[in-house]
């Protein structure tokens, strides 16, 4: 253990390999020390950026402003506590565009049936491998804070596929909701199983031109609307 | 005081911003790796600039992008030594920088910092991933700024460069060498050892060292 703390330095200029690295800021967690020696070779080492400073290409600040505008923001908790029991971290893919579809819900809400039932991983004849092998198979990967879902669907099969490893358990008498995005409604997509972190879930969906997908966390039996925070996100280019 | 553990892989578990706990603080906020306040006469434009990219001012990112880019672009691409790919990571960079803003803590450092902490890390992650250890043995890790257009750089950077280089000539040869192969070169400490043909030990403490007087050099506030 006390080897590690020679390692300060060398974390401050990232000169350690991955599993030193991982052992180290494990070690961090407990070593006030090391923290504060890690903050301040830290600034220094920051400062040996200014070294390198270089004007990049003109262009790439196009590309850069473009990139942000389309990328939304993650929202700052007030306190710690976050909505997901076992979340290290909660962010929101809180964007405009997002909030105003969380507003319209309401309004959409008797216009729209739930599409979605979990049907396990075979419904009628289709299962999930049958998806991802579908032509016309579109896939979108979530983004989260800590972790992501991949989300796979087919229109031609009808059929979405959500896979996701570590997801933090959504708390008795809640569960995870995904909800297809479209023209800016969300649409009740099906309830997603939380099986000690890892999920996988086949389920029915109508025929719709899904413009982004999210999961929501509701209570037992799902929402008809989306309850925020939104978990994950992602929109369909 | 908080450090900031950064675990970045591209293409792996995606990048994560985790708060080591302190006692007074268990709330996710993330704060850059010195909760030193600026002690300069007036608060650094970008740092002021980024205040207003918390709310979602895309016009504030554009200000605070033209006074960072240089930095973060010029880091990565030395350390990348690939110009189409530093723009690939400066640009991840800036979404990240621009993605986590509203959780950034402003009392408690400075972005231009975070930034170039950010900038270093995602750097060398890629350049581990992207080369193989033949090629990484052929790291040029030399204090020497590599070439680019002295028209196009503004006075402000080259001055930067000039006292970032000034401070590195106060270290001793050994010291010097050992945080540029790792810093400037991306190399991991045991592989500075491997190059240099001197024992590990001996490239932790020159490392440390270097970066204490470096630290002292530079004023870097505590």
């Amino acid at each position: 253990m006390s080897e590690l703390h020679d390692l300060a330095a060398a974390y401050a200029l990232d000169a350690l390999d991955g599993a030193e690295r991982a052992a180290f800021e494990a070690h961090l967690a407990g070593c006030p020390d090391c923290r504060r020696e890690v903050a301040e070779l830290g600034d220094t080492a920051a400062t040996l950026a200014g070294a390198a400073a270089q004007a990049p290409p003109p262009e790439l600040k196009r590309s850069i402003m473009a990139a942000i505008s389309a990328t939304p923001q993650d929202v700052a908790h007030a306190d710690g506590s976050g909505a997901v029991a076992g979340a290290n971290v909660v962010s929101l893919a809180a964007r405009r565009r997002t909030t105003r579809w969380l507003g319209a819900a309401a309004a959409a809400v008797l216009a729209i049936v739930a599409i979605g039932v979990v049907v396990g991983t075979r419904s009628s004849g289709v299962d999930i491998d049958d998806v991802y092998a579908a032509g016309d198979v579109r896939i979108v990967t979530l983004e989260g804070d800590d972790t992501s879902l991949r989300v796979a669907w087919s229109r031609e099969l009808d059929r979405v596929v959500v896979d996701g490893e570590a997801l933090a358990d959504p708390g008795a008498g809640n569960v995870y909701e995904l909800w297809a995005i479209v023209e800016d409604v969300p649409v009740p997509a099906g309830l997603i199983e939380h099986d000690g972190g890892a999920l996988s879930t086949l389920l029915d969906v109508d025929d719709l031109d899904v413009a982004a997908w999210g999961v929501t966390i509701e209570p037992a039996g799902g929402s008809e609307t989306p309850t925020p925070p939104i978990l994950y996100y992602a929109d369909v280019e | 005081m908080s450090a900031l553990a950064v675990d970045l892989a591209p293409c792996a578990p995606r990048a994560r911003l985790r708060v080591v706990p302190t006692p007074t603080s268990a709330a996710p906020t993330m704060t850059p790796m010195s909760d030193h306040e600026r002690t300069t006469t007036e608060p650094d434009p970008a740092q002021v600039a980024f205040e207003r990219v918390r709310t979602g001012d895309e016009a504030a990112f554009a200000e605070f992008y033209d006074l960072i880019a240089p930095v973060v672009y010029g880091t990565v691409v030395r350390v990348l030594r690939a110009p189409a790919l530093a723009e690939e990571v400066t640009q991840e960079v800036f979404v990240e920088l621009w993605r986590t803003a509203p959780r950034f803590d402003p009392a408690r450092g400075a972005v231009r910092s975070w930034a170039a902490t950010i900038a270093h890390r995602r750097a060398v992650d890629r350049v581990r991933s992207e080369q193989s250890a033949r090629n990484r043995e052929e790291v040029d890790g030399r204090r020497r700024v590599t070439e680019h257009d002295e028209v196009v750089d503004e006075v402000t950077v080259r001055l930067e460069r000039e006292r970032v280089a000034a401070a590195m000539e106060q270290l001793s040869e050994p010291q010097r060498e050992a945080v540029s192969l790792a810093y400037y070169g991306g190399l991991t400490y045991r592989e500075v050892a491997v190059r240099l043909d001197v024992p590990e030990g001996t490239v932790k403490t020159r490392i440390r060292d270097g970066l204490i007087k470096l630290r002292h050099v530079m004023g870097v506030p505590t």
